[in-house]
C-alpha cells in the first residue's frame, strides 16, 4: 500500500511501499511540484529504485529552475539506501527539528 | 608547406586515426549510463595496440606463404583481437551490449593505430593526399572497430546464454568477424564505396544495438536493485529469521561455525552495499547527475576479500541464491573498482 497526500504545511507526504507499480502515479504527483518541495518520508517504509528515479528526475527538473526536493524525516533504513547510491550529494537531507529544553 | 618526410608521415596518421576516433567519440556519447571509465577505454586501446604487434610479427614469419594476406591474414588478425575481448568478458569487464561494443570497437582502433603507423613508417609516407588517408584510415578503422565488436557481441551473447561450452564459445564470433573481414577486403568495389557501405550498416545497427542495451540494463537494474534493498533491510530489521530468507540463512548457520556464520553475515551485507552503490551509480547517471567518487572503496574490497577467504569456497557457494552472482553482478563490481 502506497499513498501521497499534501499536509497543510505544503510538504508531500509519503506513507507506504513505493514499488515500482506505484511509481506512475508517484511521477505525475510529483510533475505537479515547482519551486522547492519538502518530501516527508517519515512513513515510507520502502522506496524502490524506480522511486528513486523519480525524485532524481523531479530533482533535476527542479534544479534546472532554482528550486529543489528536500527529503525530510526519512527512516534508517532509507536513509542507509540513500547514501548507499549517493543522495547525500544531490539532496539535502533532512531530520526532525529536536526541541531544545 | 614542406612537411619533410616525418612530418608528413605524422599527418598522414592523424588524418587517416581521424575517423576511427571520432566514431569511437560517439559511441561514447551514446552510452547514457558511462559505462566505461576513460582508462579501461584506453587500456583496451592498449591492448589493441600490442595485439597488432603480434599480427605484424607473425605476417613477417607467415608472409611469405602463399594467400596469407588473403585468407590467414585477417584469421590472424581477428583472432588476436578477439583474445582481448575474450579476457575482457571472462573477466566480467563488460556488462552490457554498448560497453561490450565500445570496448570492441577500442580494440580495433588500437589495433588499426599500430597498423597504421608501421605501415606508413613502411611505406615511407606512402604518397597520396589527405583525402586518401582518410579514406585507408575511415575504411581501416571501420573494418576493424566492427569486426572486433561482432565477435565480442556474439561473444557475450553467447556467454550470457550459456549455449556453448567456453571452448566453442568464441568460434561463431570469429567466424563472423572473420567472415566480415574476408568480405570486405574481397568485395570488387570502390574502397570509398565500400567504405561507405560499412558505414551505413554500422550507422543503421547502432540504434538498435543502444535500444537493446538500455532495455536489459535497465531491467537488470531495478529488479536486482529492489530485491538486494529488500534483503539489506531484512538483515537490518533482525526480522529474516520469520521470512524465507531468514529460514534459509537459519539452515545454513546451523551448518557451520558462529564465527564463520557471522563472517558470512558480514560478507553478504557489504557484497549487498557496494552492489547497490554501483547501481546508485547507474541510476544517478541515469538522470544525468554525476556520482562522487565512493568513500572506503578499497577498505570495503579488502574487507570483503578477507572474509571470503575466511568463509571459503563451502560458505560462497552457501551464499550464492542470495548474492545471485551474476556475470552482470560481478560486471558492476569491476565499473565500482573502475570509478
Amino acid at each position: 500500500m502506497f499513498n501521497t497526500t499534501v499536509a497543510p504545511g505544503g510538504d508531500l507526504v509519503l506513507s507506504g511501499r513505493l514499488t515500482a507499480d506505484h511509481v506512475h502515479g508517484f511521477e505525475q504527483t510529483l510533475a505537479g511540484v515547482s519551486g522547492s518541495c519538502r518530501v516527508d518520508l517519515k512513513d515510507a517504509a520502502m522506496i524502490s529504485s524506480a522511486g528513486l528515479g523519480a525524485l532524481l528526475a523531479c530533482q533535476k527538473r527542479l534544479e534546472d529552475t532554482g528550486g529543489e526536493l528536500i527529503l525530510y524525516r526519512p527512516s534508517r533504513r532509507i536513509r542507509e539506501v540513500f547514501r548507499l547510491v549517493g543522495f547525500s550529494h544531490i539532496f539535502r537531507i533532512e531530520d526532525e527539528a529536536v526541541d531544545t529544553p | 608547406m614542406n612537411l619533410g618526410a616525418s612530418g608528413e608521415l605524422f599527418l598522414e596518421l592523424g588524418i587517416g586515426l581521424l575517423p576511427a576516433l571520432v566514431f569511437l567519440g560517439l559511441l561514447l556519447l551514446l552510452d547514457a549510463y558511462r559505462l566505461l571509465s576513460l582508462r579501461r577505454i584506453v587500456m583496451t586501446l592498449v591492448a589493441g595496440y600490442l595485439s597488432a604487434l603480434v599480427a605484424l610479427a607473425l605476417g613477417r614469419v607467415l608472409g611469405a606463404t602463399s594467400g596469407y594476406d588473403a585468407v590467414a591474414g585477417p584469421l590472424i588478425a581477428e583472432s588476436l583481437k578477439a583474445v582481448v575481448m575474450i579476457y575482457l568478458v571472462r573477466s566480467h569487464r563488460v556488462g552490457f551490449p554498448i560497453d561490450t561494443a565500445v570496448l570492441g570497437f577500442a580494440v580495433g582502433t588500437g589495433y588499426m593505430v599500430a597498423t597504421s603507423t608501421f605501415g606508413l613508417g613502411q611505406g615511407g609516407g606512402g604518397g597520396g593526399g589527405a583525402g586518401d588517408w582518410l579514406l585507408a584510415g575511415l575504411g581501416g578503422a571501420l573494418l576493424h572497430g566492427t569486426a572486433t565488436a561482432l565477435f565480442a557481441l556474439v561473444f557475450k551473447a553467447i556467454q550470457d546464454r550459456d549455449t556453448l561450452p567456453m571452448g566453442a564459445a568464441f568460434v561463431p564470433g570469429l567466424l563472423a568477424a572473420w567472415g566480415l573481414h574476408l568480405a570486405y577486403l574481397h568485395t570488387p568495389v570502390d574502397p570509398l564505396l565500400r567504405a561507405f557501405v560499412l558505414l551505413l550498416v554500422v550507422s543503421a545497427g547502432m540504434p538498435l544495438l543502444l535500444r537493446r542495451s538500455e532495455t536489459s540494463l535497465r531491467s537488470w537494474l531495478h529488479d536486482r536493485f529492489d530485491v538486494e534493498a529488500e534483503i539489506l533491510e531484512m538483515i537490518d530489521t533482525g526480522v529474516a529469521a520469520e521470512s524465507p530468507l531468514g529460514q534459509y540463512f537459519e539452515a545454513v548457520r546451523e551448518r557451520v561455525e558462529p564465527t564463520v556464520a557471522a563472517d558470512m553475515l558480514c560478507y553478504l551485507r557489504i557484497h549487498l552495499e557496494l552492489s547497490i552503490s554501483a547501481k546508485g551509480r547507474l541510476l544517478l547517471r541515469d538522470q544525468g547527475f554525476k556520482p562522487q567518487p565512493p568513500v572506503d572503496l578499497e577498505e570495503r574490497f579488502e574487507e570483503l576479500s578477507a572474509l571470503e577467504k575466511t568463509i571459503g569456497p563451502t560458505g560462497r557457494r552457501a551464499l550464492a541464491p542470495l548474492l545471485h552472482r551474476s556475470r552482470r553482478d560481478l560486471w558492476q563490481i569491476h565499473m565500482l573498482e573502475d570509478a
